[in-house]
């Protein structure tokens, strides 16, 4: 039986955000080196950033309480036979 | 003339983008109609809302799952990936679309295409050197709302450059064609 701690898919999600953070800076950054930084684009941006925040708050409020301790099974030879994951 | 609300007299960061000349002015700086920009618009509206379903069609059909001490986690860590990976796309769209630019001054017209993230065309036309300039407005939307393709071609080269979706085609013909004569007159003396 395989088990992981809960707080390996935050991990997970962390390398998403880093990754997430490069893009964004890199199409600002193409805005900004292709003189089209106008009203427009800050509109847009802007749009973007607020529901960025808005996303990482409530993803945040959501999982505050949550114990990152606990583990799950990943593979557990059981579920081929007659028993399934317990903690879903 | 709506074209004029195009036009730009000083832009230093336009200047620096095209390497403007001393005696250079730029005319127009064109980009695609905004209305092109309002399917993705949709898709991003309809795909912002797909999260919003599944839950209800989880929640009725097993109604406990979301107490779970690890799917709940989990799924609101999978939506966080999902709306930011969204954002994301909604983002590179964006630039996708205004990023292609098409600067027309006295002496040339720069044509700047962006192709997704990491792909940039930049290729230049001398008025001059302008053979034929065609208009292309195809379709209820472009109709009504006045905006289409406007294809120049070259007499000296294969290249030719299209601006695509811009706002009043006709008048930008109208524009580049005067633009070329008198760039045409001052190559003759």
């Amino acid at each position: 039986m395989l088990t992981i701690p809960l707080y390996s898919f935050l991990f997970i999600y962390f390398i998403f955000l880093a990754i997430f953070v490069a893009f964004s800076i890199m199409n600002f950054y193409h805005v900004v080196m292709t003189a089209s930084f106008t009203f427009a684009s800050f509109i847009i941006t802007f749009f973007i950033f607020t529901l960025t925040v808005l996303t990482l708050y409530f993803t945040y409020t959501l999982l505050v309480n949550v114990d990152w301790q606990t583990t799950t099974t990943v593979i557990n030879p059981g579920w081929f036979g007659n028993s399934g994951p317990e903690n879903f | 003339m709506a074209i004029v609300d195009q036009k730009i007299s000083k832009n230093m960061d336009i200047s620096n983008l095209i390497k403007q000349k001393s005696y250079e002015k730029v005319e127009f700086l064109l980009r695609r109609h905004p209305i092109t920009f309002i399917p993705i618009g949709f898709l991003f509206a309809i795909l912002t809302l797909v999260p919003a379903g599944v839950y209800f069609l989880i929640n009725n059909i097993y109604p406990e799952i979301f107490n779970g001490q690890i799917f709940f986690p989990l799924a609101v860590l999978f939506a966080s990936i999902y709306y930011l990976s969204l954002y994301l796309f909604f983002y590179a769209q964006f630039i996708d679309f205004y990023l292609d630019l098409w600067i027309v001054t006295n002496d040339r017209i720069v044509d700047i295409e962006q192709h997704g993230l990491f792909s940039r065309t930049i290729s230049e036309v001398d008025l001059y050197r302008i053979q034929d300039v065609t208009v292309n407005v195809s379709g209820f939307f472009p109709t009504i709302l006045h905006y289409g393709n406007v294809k120049v071609k070259t007499a000296s080269s294969n290249t030719h450059i299209i601006f695509y979706n811009v706002p009043h085609p006709n008048e930008i013909r109208r524009a580049l064609i005067e633009l070329s004569e008198d760039d045409r007159k001052h190559h003759h003396e």
